[in-house]
């Protein structure tokens, strides 16, 4: 169970908040999203770190399309689950624009982007966070979704609009890049 | 050196790395996203109701129409429906001041209704009392001082009472009195004609020219009333006769009237043999009296103007009914249900209702019609329509895919080759050995994609104000009440099966090391999507949402032959979005129509009520 839904006594209590967010209650509106925009900024940030205003702006979306499609979660599978698949959603359109519009690939090496650590246990966060944003736009992206979201390459590049071989390229560079600020 | 092995683990190494540090990672937002988010909430809710104000304003649109055509008619001198040689008669009496002289040999008094210019005095002598009555009523509102007194007559339930104490207190005893079979008949000496006159003015003042049809019912009235232009001129003829008093009628005529036009006025008068009343033309204009109208109280008057009719051929027995009449009880039943009868119009209308786009559903179209006409030109119509709709299936965006694979792999393993490999770390080349092997297998794959469309019923009850333009054409607009589902959201499964997948993987490692273990199957083979079990229900939720709607319809109708009616119109109605996989699925019910239909009048549905 996740932290979100342990803040909730039971599935019921979900049920009632869904129902009043969908009855337009500010308040509902408001437990809903502290209960869930943490995890939903955290996947976001992973994508996007260090550039906060476009991390919010996705999140405002992501929100905006939550409350509005609320009326449409039919109840069964993970709420979570299905938040989640929404916050996805809107970073990969996101993503889309913005990648396509910056198709040159740059490489983004933050100063602090060379960790020399014995374990990633003992990464903090942050450290991680930054390992993964020194990735270019589009591998950050590509390793984002194969490993965090469990996408396939097809899905990969149906979603970023590349072709499969790419997906996969751009999965195993991310690796080596990785790789090398791992183990230096 | 790493071999190939090795470095897939270390691949799985990294992702789970990652996965393990950060796939539970939260970060608080700073509190400006929810305030931002709630002030984008705020304004869809505004947005939201942006249709009402729009629908309250068509129905206030549709009633003012209704209003102002109502007054419209009221204010039109010569009513619209001069087609009918009765209504016309009728009708043009409300622009009438009738002037009824009586000339009686029993020097009954004679009760002049009115005259404008009190022409009434000048011709006739009546008892103090009667002509007091009368000018009071008349000398100068001739119309207006009619039209209440009419009012009055008809409100008060038409009883001869009332009526003969205005013109004639039962103390002033009539020179004709004779004698009397009961009681009514003697408070009605003088009184019915009095009163009969009274009621007749009253029917002739107050009706409308929306309420002709009215007096279509009423067969006697097309004797006793006839006009033609604008400048009027009435005639009341009153006879008393020894034995029975009796009203005979109010002849409403217009300057040009002919006597001929009121013989059915002198059978009556000729019936009551000892008094020989006399239609006395007086020309009398007057012009723009339009009396006020009040439906109630000219029905009421209809009814006392039939029954005082039906008083001077059989004075006794209608006096008796008069003089018990509550006022509710003085409209026959048969006139209201020919009055409602005449203004029904029912029918049937079929078609086919389509808009444009790939989002329009094709529907075909049946309706019952009824329509209840307000005045000559102007009906209210009730369209109750059931409707089948098909929208073909639109995809959305979204699918799942799975695979299933068959536990026949193959695997076949090629020698072994040295060979140079390149990476991509600092340029260097390393040697190395290659293993090779390949693996074949086989597996279904199945895709469940999405798509929203189907047949559905649709039910609606337009409320509509119809306007005739002409005998055949007529237009109409109105509210729309539209009961219809969502199109539901189909899962379409696509299955793929015994597709063969071969794939290979090349094992290295560097010299003098052992060669590594040959890979499995299931590490090199890979599928696209998930695993077949993991499926987990379709990635929309069933849509089966009914939906009451309100929409606008505009049309026109086209009358051919009789009875034939051809139809165009257009109708939208709201419809929330409902965005599913980037589509909105209720397009198609917010678009535009467009309905063509061909309709038959049932012209004797409501014959019953005749």
């Amino acid at each position: 169970m996740s932290h979100a839904e342990k803040s909730l006594s039971g599935h019921s209590e979900l049920s009632v908040l869904i129902n009043d967010c969908i009855a337009q209650s500010r308040n509902a509106q408001k437990k809903l999203y502290d209960l869930y925009s943490p995890a939903a900024y955290g996947i976001i940030k992973r994508y996007m770190y260090g550039n906060d205003t476009a991390a919010q702006e996705v999140l405002n979306d992501a929100f905006f399309k939550i409350f509005t499609k609320l009326d449409q979660y039919s109840f069964q599978g993970a709420f979570e689950g299905w938040i989640r698949r929404i916050v996805v959603n809107t970073l990969m359109d996101h993503l889309r624009r913005n990648i396509k519009n910056d198709q040159n690939f740059k490489e983004v090496q933050p100063e602090d982007a060379y960790v020399n650590s014995e374990g990633v246990e003992k990464m903090s966060y942050k450290e991680l966070l930054v390992l993964v944003n020194s990735l270019p736009d589009l591998q950050r992206a590509v390793f984002n979704l194969f490993v965090f979201e469990n996408y396939s390459h097809k899905e990969i590049a149906t979603f970023l609009d590349i072709n499969e071989n790419n997906s996969r390229w751009h999965l195993n560079d991310a690796r080596r890049r990785l790789k090398e600020k791992l183990i230096l | 050196m790493l071999n190939r092995t090795e470095m897939e683990d270390q691949n799985n190494n990294i992702d789970n790395l990652f996965k393990k540090g950060l796939g539970n990672y939260t970060e608080t937002p700073p509190p400006q996203v929810w305030d931002a988010l709630e002030k984008r909430l705020d304004g869809k809710q505004k947005k939201r109701g942006f249709f009402y104000p729009w629908f309250i304003s068509l129905l206030l649109l549709s009633f003012l129409s209704l209003l102002g055509g109502t007054f419209w008619k009221l204010a039109m001198h010569e009513p619209a429906a001069t087609k009918s040689a009765t209504a016309n008669e009728i009708a043009a009496n409300t622009n009438t001041s009738s002037a009824p002289n009586t000339i009686t040999d029993n020097k009954t008094a004679d009760n002049t209704n009115n005259t404008a210019d009190n022409t009434t005095d000048n011709i006739n002598k009546p008892t103090e009392k009667t002509n007091k009555a009368s000018k009071q009523t008349n000398s100068d509102k001739a119309s207006n001082g009619q039209t209440d007194k009419a009012n009055m007559a008809a409100k008060d339930g038409t009883t001869i009472k009332n009526d003969t104490k205005l013109p004639n207190e039962p103390s002033t005893k009539p020179e004709n009195g004779e004698e009397q079979k009961t009681a009514a008949k003697e408070a009605s000496k003088d009184g019915l004609s009095a009163k009969s006159v009274t009621a007749h003015a009253a029917a002739a003042k107050i009706l409308p020219a929306g309420n002709v049809n009215t007096l279509n019912a009423l067969p006697d009235v097309k004797a006793l009333a006839k006009t033609k232009e604008s400048n009027t001129v009435a005639s009341a003829k009153q006879g008393t006769i020894a034995d029975e008093k009796t009203a005979i009628e109010t002849a409403a005529k217009r300057e040009h009237v002919s006597l001929s036009k009121i013989d059915a006025g002198h059978e009556l008068i000729a019936k009551n043999d000892k008094v020989i009343a006399k239609p006395v033309a007086t020309e009398v204009k007057i012009e723009n009296t339009i009396a006020p109208i009040v439906p109630a109280a000219s029905m009421e008057a209809v009814s006392t103007f039939k029954e005082s009719i039906a008083a001077g051929v059989d004075t006794a027995n209608k006096q008796k009914d008069i003089d018990n009449n509550k006022p509710e009880n003085s409209l026959p039943k048969e006139a209201i249900s020919k009055i409602i009868a005449d203004r029904l119009e029912a029918g049937v209308k079929g078609g086919y209702e389509s808009g444009f786009g790939t989002n329009a559903a094709q529907k075909l179209v049946g309706s019952f019609y009824l329509q209840y006409k307000l005045s000559p030109k102007f009906a209210l119509m009730a369209q109750p329509t059931a409707k089948i709709a098909h929208l073909t299936s639109q995809t959305i965006n979204g699918k799942q895919t799975f695979y299933n694979e068959h536990n026949d792999s193959n695997s076949t393993v090629t020698p072994i080759a040295a060979v140079y490999i390149t990476t991509q770390e600092g340029n260097q080349d390393t040697i190395g050995y290659n293993q090779k092997y390949t693996f074949s297998q086989t597996h279904d794959s199945i895709v469940k994609s999405y798509a929203y469309g189907g047949t559905t019923v649709e039910l609606e009850l337009p409320i509509l104000l119809k306007y005739s333009i002409s005998d055949k054409l007529s237009v109409y607009g109105g509210i729309n009440i539209i009961y219809d589902r969502t199109y539901g959201i189909k899962e379409q499964t696509y299955t793929a099966k015994n597709i063969a997948v071969t794939a290979d993987t090349t094992v290295q490692w560097a010299p003098l090391q052992p060669s590594p273990a040959a890979p499995s199957a299931s590490s090199v083979l890979k599928y696209t999507g998930t695993t077949s079990s993991n499926y987990a229900g379709p990635l929309y939720p069933t849509q089966s949402n009914n939906l009451l709607r309100f929409g606008y319809m505009l049309g026109f109708s086209y009358e051919f032959r009789k009875r034939w009616l051809f139809d165009a119109l257009m109708q939208q109605g709201s419809a929330k979005s409902n965005v599913q996989g980037a589509y909105d699925i209720n397009k198609p019910l917010a678009l535009p129509y467009f309905r063509v239909t061909l309709g038959y009048k049932l012209g004797k549905l409501f014959g019953h009520l005749k």
